[in-house]
């Protein structure tokens, strides 16, 4: 019996790049959002042997 | 509060225009001098950064950690940094204190520690960031000051409750201002 294989060529693909790579600006601006603490989350893990500053000067 | 005695070594004003509160203090236990700086920044917001005298003129001079082993040093820094907080508070009863937990070098390295980078170059949660909101929120009263906490970038805010022009709003967006010029 006579097998048949069949080679199948794959279409070469060229990519054109119309500007060097290194001339792409890829600088990304974040914006950051902070998060108020509740009093308990200030309490949270804190130990009740310290107290707060006084912060009455008048 | 056991602390360092510092002394004020007056102000100057920086390239930007920024006025910096300069003081100095001796840390007896480990024979080594400090420079506190606090940067008056809009909105009544004082920004406290410290490092060795011997590393003034280092660009990492934020980044070395050193005698961190010495525990009771490192609280008596802290305390001593407490204590300039409330002389510029007594100065300034509106004043709203920031500071950001600078990473050591390998926190700042791509290689060790690439997932909490962010891609515009803050970091998150870094050591100091830790160390230093738990101990904020030991000694200041959130009935005076709001806790407003930036983990993200590593950055914590104690906002003055009496200025009430200072609203998260304007907080995160001076802190976004102020990421941009120094990041890009």
């Amino acid at each position: 019996m006579k097998k048949i294989f069949k080679i199948q060529k794959t279409k070469k693909v060229k990519t054109v790049v119309n500007r060097p790579i290194n001339d792409i600006d890829v600088s990304v601006k974040m914006i950051h959002t902070g998060r108020i603490l509740t009093v308990d989350d200030v309490n949270k893990n804190r130990s009740s042997k310290y107290s707060y500053l006084v912060f009455d000067f008048s | 509060m056991v602390a360092y005695e510092f002394i004020d070594n007056g102000s100057r004003v920086d390239s930007d225009g920024v006025k910096i509160d300069v003081f100095a203090f001796h840390a007896t236990l480990v024979n080594q001098r400090y420079i506190v700086e606090v940067l008056h920044m809009e909105h009544d917001i004082h920004v406290v950064q410290f490092f060795l005298k011997n590393h003034r003129l280092s660009g990492n001079r934020f980044n070395m950690l050193l005698n961190a082993h010495n525990k009771t040093h490192v609280f008596y820094v802290l305390n001593t940094i407490v204590n300039i907080v409330k002389t510029i508070f007594k100065r300034n009863n509106q004043a709203s204190f920031g500071f950001m937990g600078a990473p050591i070098r390998k926190e700042s390295s791509r290689k060790y520690n690439s997932k909490n980078i962010n891609p515009d170059g803050t970091i998150k949660n870094t050591k100091r960031f830790s160390s230093y909101s738990l101990y904020v929120k030991r000694y200041f009263p959130p009935t005076l000051f709001t806790h407003i906490d930036y983990e993200d970038t590593s950055c914590y805010l104690l906002k003055n409750n009496k200025n009430v022009n200072l609203t998260k709003k304007v907080s995160d967006n001076y802190l976004n201002e102020v990421i941009s010029a120094k990041y890009n």
